[in-house]
């Protein structure tokens, strides 16, 4: 009885190990998958397609896709679905706008948006170890000051920008590296950039206060505030895709849904304006 | 001048809680007095009555029986014992034929003269002719004569001749096989109940709430079965005294320890032992239990995992174990007054050391994981009178998980001394200390009245890190602790219900329940009316309805996946709001023959401000956990038919559940509703035990559900991040159309069991041999996308796969019993 009780011990142990076998996917229909972010100068859209998540090629540019702007109902402009283009007439705050993109192999696509209104800033102050961050670790706090419009929900996005020798080099730009962790309502995406809805302070005078990790040497560099007021759908997006990103190397992580303003298919057309303030130190 | 302000705030703030108190207290005091009202009028519009009233015990252990239906034959008015025994019944003066009757034992019955108030006990004793599966049977009361609908009772004596995981008879893992109950993942003990999630459920143990009631991520209970009594789960038509949870009550009553006679009983598994001894301090006036039960896979392995860290002149040690300790005493003073005594105390423990004293560079490494309940409950039970029973419980409950790491190393840096050491420690938790006093009032057989009032202050830690770094050589000392402060809230609670009869037919169990929570300087308050009856159908069949408003004021944070430690149990605040529920439930209930219960019921219950993580959110995070969730709705409908048999060489049930289970979250799938992930279409099983002979017996369940949702892409594109000032991040992202949108696959297993059982000299003896998942049947636990490499590819010679992985193939279990 007793070699039956440790034989017992030593099959649970072995019979322990994980098992893996193959699992079945359903099918899926691939889908067209448009990017288009209109900046001040240069209107960029890339057309490609989905691939099935079994499938061992990557995703590619779709050729032979038409992409047209509407401003109000007229056609601005149509070109291919991988543009890289001046744009001759600004695109307008507070003017409507329609992105169609056709393919002979797919369902037309539509999304639309309202160039938003420019919500100036008053006043940007970078205090140099203004602020600690979740580990009690002093940071560096950027504060901005604006008049938020009251009665529409708004969205910044912003980035800090900073040279380190104007004089000498004044196209060397770096940015200021934000906190992971920002202040509440500010999101950090993966590119320097940030993020900020005006769901806490709609209709009020108020400071966004950003944490920043600090630059070497803060006191012989210039500082500027790269601001621009973007659409909810491009808030959205931005903001998607960083949670996805991250959420995939974290296995604990809660899954996450990528934004589209598409009709049909996958992608985003998101407009904003920007402009550019001297930070004071 | 500063001073006399806060005064006065003070004073203002003083005011305000005395007078939310005051107006709690009030609604608790007129809730009682309509009841009690209801009570005294019905016994005045009577003839002169008088009352019997009294305990039943067991006669052998000298263990109350609660359920046991004591009743006149000649005029059928009875009554049932309640949680402690007590029982109380109000007659017209005549004589009467008192009897009292409970499955496996002997009817009891007594003819008397009711001319005044009587008091006495009653003990039963085990009926020897009958099964021995049949001792193990609930109450006599049928299933088409409970009012309470959505309820199970299952009893422990059943629940140790079930098959067993690695050979732990498990309560949880034996609740999970009913229907409206759902386990999460493979081997998890977890309970998900008609749609709720698994801080829906409130558990006591002898009244005071576990907050975690699981060892090892999930794979046992923290429940030892030798030390308990009894189990009810309520999942729906909740009487008015359970509040504080919206989707299930589960009450797991600890024995009380044997009156009469000492006696013990025990196993030794594959991978844990347990003892249990019982007895009396004083003969039928004092008694005592002890439980303990232990894993040893740590120093069984011990040896083995020392020979490892033996490299190069290290030293080391790792392993993991669980202990539970379970102690009872229970003192009568007199038959008015009893006194219990209760405490469990339970630990998880992983562990890691590793040092080397290598004098040029010589290091100790430690490492630690632990969590652990405790819950201590004084209770004392006191008669007034002949009609009215009181239990006052004074409880504290704990919850702690931690964490520690901590290397440091010695060295000879330039012909000196150095040292480093890096540490830090995690730890968050919940501890609650609470008091109530129920009362149970019998005016007449035609009503039974409980009421009551309680408070609760927890005090919530949600999470705290302390650092230590010492580096020598650059003089850094650092010393500081971080993270979410210590939130500190009270709960009460107040309830009156009554069950009363309307003619032979009909019988209703209705009441309100009123609760309030004070936290950060905010009260929130909710005034819950349940109600549940049976109208008794002119061919035996009962039909049955209910329904019941909820509030819960305390929220599990939780990965939806494994049951970790690390979940997190968190307050209503100023920014998240308490979550609401309301069911209704319709049904329908026979006996068959005497032997075969049949209930089949349907419900419905939505659910408001559930709390979810929001998308993106992890545990790995150390931000504010109050930015991490966010709250919405959840739904769930569906019915559920249960088949038992109790009595015979063989018992057991058959359960089928078809249900539905939603969820809708603003921050979550865009806004869109979305299948909850155990949302379980069917959910089916077959649970039976065999009385091969008095020495053989064979048990076996078969279960099967739909596989678990989860959200999975079905395909990837590019997505492109712009950088600030042009250019583009290009991100590979899968595109998942819906949240938990693919299904795995459906989910089955059959666990088999027999026991070989002797009569000794001391005792019993069983050898009880067990196979868990018997015909190895390769169940999911999670996916993941794989890359092979495949020579015979062509051009692409690496192919993506989709790969399930299956924890727990066929595992045999061996176990020894005994009882003593």
């Amino acid at each position: 009885m007793k070699n039956l009780f440790f034989f017992c011990i030593t099959l649970t142990m072995l019979a322990s190990c994980e098992l893996t076998v193959e699992a079945d996917l359903p099918d899926y229909e691939k889908q067209m998958v448009v990017h288009c972010y209109p900046q001040p100068e240069v209107f960029h859209t890339i057309v490609s397609t989905t691939v099935g998540l079994l499938e061992n090629t990557d995703p590619e540019p779709l050729q032979g896709a038409t992409v047209e702007l509407y401003e109000n109902g007229q056609l601005l402009f149509s070109t291919d679905g991988n543009a890289n283009m001046p744009i001759t007439e600004p695109l307008e705050n507070g003017q409507n706008y329609l992105l169609q993109v056709t393919h002979p192999d797919f369902e037309t696509m539509q999304a639309t948006q309202t160039m938003p209104q420019h919500v100036p800033v008053k006043k940007a102050v970078y205090k140099e170890k203004g602020g600690i961050d979740e580990f009690g670790d002093e940071v560096d706090v950027l504060q901005i000051s604006i008049d938020d419009p009251a009665g529409e929900a708004n969205y910044y996005e912003f980035a800090l920008m900073v040279r380190q020798n104007p004089i000498d080099f004044p196209d060397q730009v770096d940015f200021v590296y934000p906190a992971e962790n920002n202040s509440q309502g500010i999101s950090t995406l993966y590119s320097d950039l940030l993020v900020a809805s005006d769901q806490f302070f709609d209709g009020q005078s108020y400071t966004l206060s950003p944490k920043f990790y600090g630059y070497y040497q803060p006191e012989q560099a210039t500082f500027e505030l790269l601001w621009r007021n973007i659409t909810r759908e491009r808030y959205l997006y931005l903001k998607s895709v960083t949670d996805h990103t991250y959420a995939n190397d974290d296995p604990f992580a809660e899954p996450v849904g990528l934004f589209t303003n598409f009709d049909r298919g996958l992608g985003i057309f998101a407009l904003y304006n920007e402009e550019t303030y001297p930070v004071e130190k | 001048m500063g001073v006399p302000f806060q005064i006065v705030v003070l004073e203002v703030e003083c005011k305000l809680i005395t007078l939310k108190l005051y107006l709690m207290y009030r609604i608790a005091l007129t809730l009682s007095i309509i009841f009690i009202l209801a009570g005294v009028l019905a016994q005045v519009q009577a003839q002169e009555k008088f009352s019997i009233s009294g305990y039943v015990t067991d006669a052998q252990t000298g263990e109350k029986l609660m359920g046991v239906h004591v009743y006149d034959l000649k005029s059928m008015k009875g009554s049932s014992t309640n949680t402690y025994g007590f029982f109380s019944l109000t007659l017209p003066l005549d004589s009467v034929q008192l009897s009292a009757s409970y499955v496996g034992f002997q009817t009891w019955e007594r003819a008397l003269y009711l001319n005044k108030d009587m008091e006495f006990n009653i003990e039963l004793s085990s009926d020897i002719t009958l099964e021995a599966v049949e001792v193990t049977a609930e109450a006599v009361e049928r299933v088409e004569e409970q009012v309470q609908m959505s309820s199970i009772g299952v009893p422990v004596e059943q629940i140790k001749k079930l098959p067993a995981f690695l050979g732990e008879n498990d309560v949880l893992k034996t609740l999970q096989l009913l229907p409206g109950v759902q386990s999460g993942s493979e081997g998890q003990s977890g309970l998900y109940v008609r749609g709720g999630s698994p801080d829906q459920n409130l558990i006591l143990l002898d009244g005071v709430p576990v907050y975690n009631a699981s060892h090892l991520f999930g794979f046992f209970s923290v429940f030892n079965s030798d030390a308990l009594k009894d189990v009810n789960l309520v999942k729906g038509g909740f009487p008015a005294r359970y509040g504080g949870r919206l989707s299930s009550v589960l009450e797991i009553n600890m024995k009380e320890g044997n009156m009469k006679e000492w006696h013990g009983a025990g196993s030794i598994s594959t991978v844990a032992s347990r003892l249990t001894v019982e007895g009396p301090l004083i003969k039928d006036k004092a008694s005592i239990l002890l439980s303990g039960r232990r894993t040893y896979i740590d120093l069984l392995a011990k040896p083995f995992i020392k020979n490892s860290f033996n490299v190069n002149g290290s030293q080391g040690d790792a392993g993991y174990y669980f202990q539970d300790f379970n102690a009872k005493i229970n003192y009568k003073f007199s038959n008015a007054d009893r006194l219990y005594l209760s405490a469990y105390t339970g630990r998880d423990k992983f562990y890691y050391r590793e040092r080397d004293n290598d004098p040029d560079y010589g290091y100790a490494t430690k490492a630690g994981l632990g969590w652990g309940n405790l819950t201590t409950a004084l209770r004392w039970n006191h008669l007034f009178g002949k009609k009215l029973f009181s239990n006052t419980t004074v409880t504290y409950s704990r919850y702690k998980f931690d964490t520690k790491a901590e290397e440091e190393s010695n060295y000879i840096d330039n012909g000196l001394p150095e040292k480093e050491l890096f540490g830090i420690d995690y730890f968050a938790g919940i501890h609650d200390v609470g008091a109530k006093i129920d009362f149970d009032y019998v005016p007449t057989p035609d009503h039974f009245i409980r009421f009551g009032v309680g408070g609760t202050y927890h005090t919530f830690n949600p999470g705290k890190f302390h650092n230590k770094t010492i580096i020598e050589s650059e003089q850094v000392n650092i010393d500081t602790t971080f993270g979410n402060s210590r939130i500190f809230s009270w709960e009460f609670a107040a309830y009156a219900e009554d069950e009363f009869k309307i003619g032979d037919r009909m019988k209703i169990n209705a009441g309100l329940h009123f609760s309030a929570f004070n936290v950060e300087d905010s009260w929130y308050t909710s005034l819950q009316p349940r109600i549940s009856a049976r109208y008794l159908l002119p061919n035996g069949v009962a039909l049955k309805g209910s329904y019941a408003q909820m509030r819960q004021y305390i929220h599990l944070l939780s990965n939806e996946g494994i049951g970790l430690p690390t979940d997190l149990w968190v307050p209503t605040t100023n920014n998240v709001k308490p979550q609401d529920s309301w069911q209704v439930a319709a049904g329908l209930a026979k006996t068959f023959g005497g032997k075969y219960e049949v209930s089949l019921e349907g419900y419905y219950k939505e659910m408001r401000r559930v709390v979810s993580y929001k998308e993106g959110a992890s545990l790995l995070q150390f931000g504010d956990w109050e930015n991490d969730i966010t709250q919405g709705d959840g739904e769930a409908y569906g019915a559920e038919l249960f088949i038992q048999k109790k009595k015979g060489r063989l018992t057991g049930w058959i359960g089928y559940t078809l249900a539905w289970a939603w969820r809708q979250f603003d921050d979550i799938n865009f806004g869109k509703k979305f299948p909850y992930k155990y949302d379980r279409r069917h959910d089916f099983s077959i649970v039976a035990t065999y009385k091969l002979s008095d020495r053989v017996q064979l048990s076996g369940a078969w279960v099967y559900g739909t596989g678990n949702a989860i959200t999975l892409g079905y395909s990837r594109y590019d997505a492109q991040l712009p950088r600030p000032l042009g250019g583009f991040y290009n991100y590979q992202v899968q595109h998942y159309e819906n949240r938990n949108n693919y299904r795995m696959r459906s989910y089955h297993r059959l666990d088999v069991n027999v026991d070989f059982i002797k009569e000794k000299k001391w005792g019993t003896r069983t050898w009880s041999f067990g196979l868990y998942n018997a015909y190895s049947r390769k169940n999911p636990f999670f996916l993941y996308v794989d890359t092979e490499f495949n020579p015979n590819g062509g051009d692409n010679q690496r192919e993506r796969k989709l790969k399930q992985v299956s924890l727990f193939p066929v595992i045999p279990a061996i176990a020894y019993k005994f009882e003593f």
